[in-house]
């Protein structure tokens, strides 16, 4: 069942992976591979590394298309693995997830994440930012897996 | 992070652990093909890549290895930062392979370790010229 909220977060602890990369469309794809990098050492199923990419890819094709309309300004993924459940926070530093009679999209992106995602929420992180939270269930894990050294 | 045009600039901030070299190695080789590096660079990349993840970690100040990777027309660079006191010297020191010499300098075209800004860290700068 999947939750959409929209509520401030505060700061969490130290992600396992944090990325930050300026929002251009060539680095979404770059931000995609981390994560696919992320699933193998996790050993994900294929079906959900598809889903956890494409929402991924849907969250910071929006940070790219919309957060920024004059200027590139940075674009982050935070990354956090607890007992095979993954948090996922989109970030940018733009002028938030606000209507816009000029999109240019179909606005079907967050729905998208919505429909993959255990649960999304749509927030403000503790430094102002917009952060598109997502939790995905990892399954069972494969056999030998282990994130921390 | 860098405005500059024709540059890309990457922060990756990996908990240590086999998460490293997964993450890493694909944001050096999604933002080195982006930059036209050459394929025989790009293989020095995640050579470069590969022997910071295996050493890094131990010298890393709060068990995550924190890496700012910035590719433009002519080069890539690997900052390699937050490391202990002389973390940057012996993370350096580490790269030195029996009979083949150190593969970090033997790699890299300029390689630069010490106190990163502001001197709470080391760090290790290893720079890839695309074009020698």
């Amino acid at each position: 069942m999947t939750e959409i909220a929209e509520s401030p977060r505060v700061g969490t602890e130290t992600p396992d992976l944090e990325i930050i990369l300026p929002a251009r469309a060539e680095n979404v794809a770059v931000v995609r591979h981390a994560v696919g990098g992320l699933g193998e050492v996790l050993d994900v199923d294929d079906q959900t590394l598809s889903d956890i990419k494409l929402a991924v890819t849907e969250a910071c094709t929006n940070v790219v298309v919309h957060a920024y309309p004059d200027s590139v300004g940075p674009m982050g993924l935070r990354a956090t693995v607890d007992d095979r459940r993954l948090d996922l926070v989109v970030i940018d530093r733009g002028r938030g997830i606000v209507p816009r009679a000029d999109s240019p999209g179909l606005g079907l992106g967050l729905p998208l994440i919505a429909t993959l995602a255990e649960s999304l929420e749509l927030g403000t992180g503790r430094d102002e930012e917009t952060e598109v939270r997502m939790v995905f269930d990892l399954g069972a894990p494969g056999p030998g897996e282990e994130l921390g050294a | 992070m860098s405005e500059q045009a024709g540059t890309n600039e990457a922060i990756v901030r990996v908990r240590s652990g086999p998460l490293v070299g997964a993450v890493l190695g694909r944001v050096v080789g999604m933002l080195a093909a982006r930059a036209q590096c050459p394929i025989d660079r790009l293989d020095d990349a995640i050579l470069l890549t590969d022997a910071v993840a295996a050493h890094a970690p131990v010298h890393a100040l709060d068990h995550h290895v924190h890496v700012v990777v910035a590719a433009d027309d002519e080069h890539l660079e690997l900052r390699v930062g937050e490391l202990r006191p002389a973390g940057g010297r012996r993370l350096l020191a580490d790269g030195d392979l029996p009979g083949v010499g150190n593969v970090f300098d033997r790699v890299a075209d300029d390689v630069q370790a010490g106190p990163a800004p502001g001197g709470d860290s080391d760090e290790l700068i290893l720079r890839l010229n695309f074009r020698t």
